[in-house]
């Protein structure tokens, strides 16, 4: 597999993990953003 | 003999000659309005898009065009006469259903209604066994669309179960527009019939036309274009985008055969109108509750796997997408190291060098993707 050249994005959206409240905020926006330089969800 | 290759000539001329009807595009404009609104709800949610919004109209289009021509094809089959349809009816019946719920719209409900109507009190003046043949057909057309969509239409979401877990799960939803051929009855001196007409055979029409035929006449057919559209939304939970389509599919394809059988056998048999009637609304709404349950209520399938990390999705032109990586693979090792966790994944991408090999699971076969 080849990282895009300018950052290293992988290009996968995870299944949420247990209970964690941050998923339930995915629909209000901004609470979890794309980390297009890590490739995968992360918190803001 | 019957005139397969004029109808399949016809039906396939009606699709293509919708295509300049302006009705067609205004139609397209709304199909294309609610992939927007799909659009601009899968960026909110997750920052990107899935299919670009030039490539789901252009399949809307192409899919639906495949359903018209099988839709005129059975409609011509039967013989069902626009007149007798009562669509000024079944149409303001839909919309008000629709306020209490959008799934309402279907003209399975509305055409029920109508139908179980006139059987009851009379009222409307409709053909009761025309309405129930179009609710079938319409949905037979339908069952043929989910099953070869595929996985287009389907935007992953997180679910919150009754039990307060949080699940991956796909909102699947098409729209498609549908370009139909529907025939009007005349009645036309014997003598004056013009040239170029299609003899049919004595069994057709399967639905006869209800009127009185003046002496010396005979019922003729004239081809009229209608545009209608399609709409599908499901759930995902239990089951794969693919499976759960192919489910649907199959449920709503033997709905709408018994729903046909008995519409075309209440032709002959009165007494079957009420019941056919009430298999189209009650028939649709058990299908969609049962279906449901099991979907909501079974054991979901995108929850976080023992060891490793569970793809809900992959995002268009990405390198985990063009490396083949599909939803409800698992992430074991990126170039070596193991990924149990988020912050392994991220850890694994930061030293990962910009070619590097993934280790995933995949239908409990371990794989290597490079």
């Amino acid at each position: 597999m080849k990282f895009t050249q300018n950052h290293k994005m992988l290009g996968v959206i995870l299944v949420p993990e247990g209970n964690e409240i941050y998923y339930v905020q995915l629909a209000e926006d901004k609470f979890w953003l794309w980390e297009k330089a890590k490739g995968i969800w992360g918190k803001k | 003999m019957f005139p397969w290759q004029e109808l399949i000539r016809l039906s396939v001329g009606g699709v293509v000659a919708a295509f300049f009807e302006p009705i067609f595009w205004m139609i397209i404009a709304l199909v294309g309005f609610q992939y927007w609104k799909l659009q601009k709800s899968q960026q909110r949610m997750f920052g990107v898009c899935g299919f670009s919004l030039t490539q789901q109209i252009a399949l809307a289009i192409s899919l639906g065009s495949i359903g018209g021509i099988v839709g005129t094809f059975l409609l011509t089959l039967v013989g069902i006469n626009v007149d007798q349809l009562g669509l000024a009816y079944i149409w303001p019946v839909a919309i008000l259903l629709m306020m209490v719920n959008m799934r309402f719209l279907c003209f399975a409900y509305a055409g029920g209604v109508v139908a179980l109507s006139k059987v009851l009190f009379g009222w409307p003046n409709v053909d009761v066994s025309q309405v129930l043949v179009l609710v079938a057909v319409l949905h037979i057309t339908e069952s043929i669309l989910i099953a070869i969509s595929g996985i287009y239409g389907s935007m992953p979401i997180i679910l919150k179960r009754k039990n307060g877990q949080l699940v991956g799960a796909f909102n699947l939803q098409n729209f498609w527009p549908l370009p139909l051929l529907l025939m009007s009855a005349v009645a036309v001196p014997e003598l004056k019939v013009p040239e170029g007409v299609l003899d049919m055979p004595d069994w057709w029409p399967l639905l006869p036309v209800q009127g009185v035929l003046p002496e010396g006449h005979i019922w003729m057919y004239a081809m009229v274009s209608v545009v209608a559209a399609l709409g599908y939304t499901d759930i995902a939970v239990a089951s794969s985008p693919q499976m759960r389509r192919r489910k649907s599919a199959l449920h709503l394809g033997l709905y709408s055969i018994v729903l046909l059988a008995l519409a075309l056998l209440s032709v002959h048999y009165k007494w079957l109108q009420a019941a056919a009637a009430m298999v189209s609304f009650l028939g649709h709404e058990m299908l969609i509750q049962i279906d449901s349950r099991q979907e909501l209520e079974g054991v979901p399938r995108y929850v976080p796997p023992a060891k490793g990390l569970m793809v809900l999705d992959t995002v268009v032109d990405t390198p985990a997408q063009k490396a083949g990586i599909k939803s409800g693979d698992i992430l074991l090792k990126l170039h070596n190291l193991t990924i149990d966790t988020k912050e392994q994944l991220a850890e694994a991408i930061y030293f990962a060098p910009p070619v590097f090999i993934m280790e995933i699971l995949r239908d409990g076969r371990r794989m290597e993707k490079k």
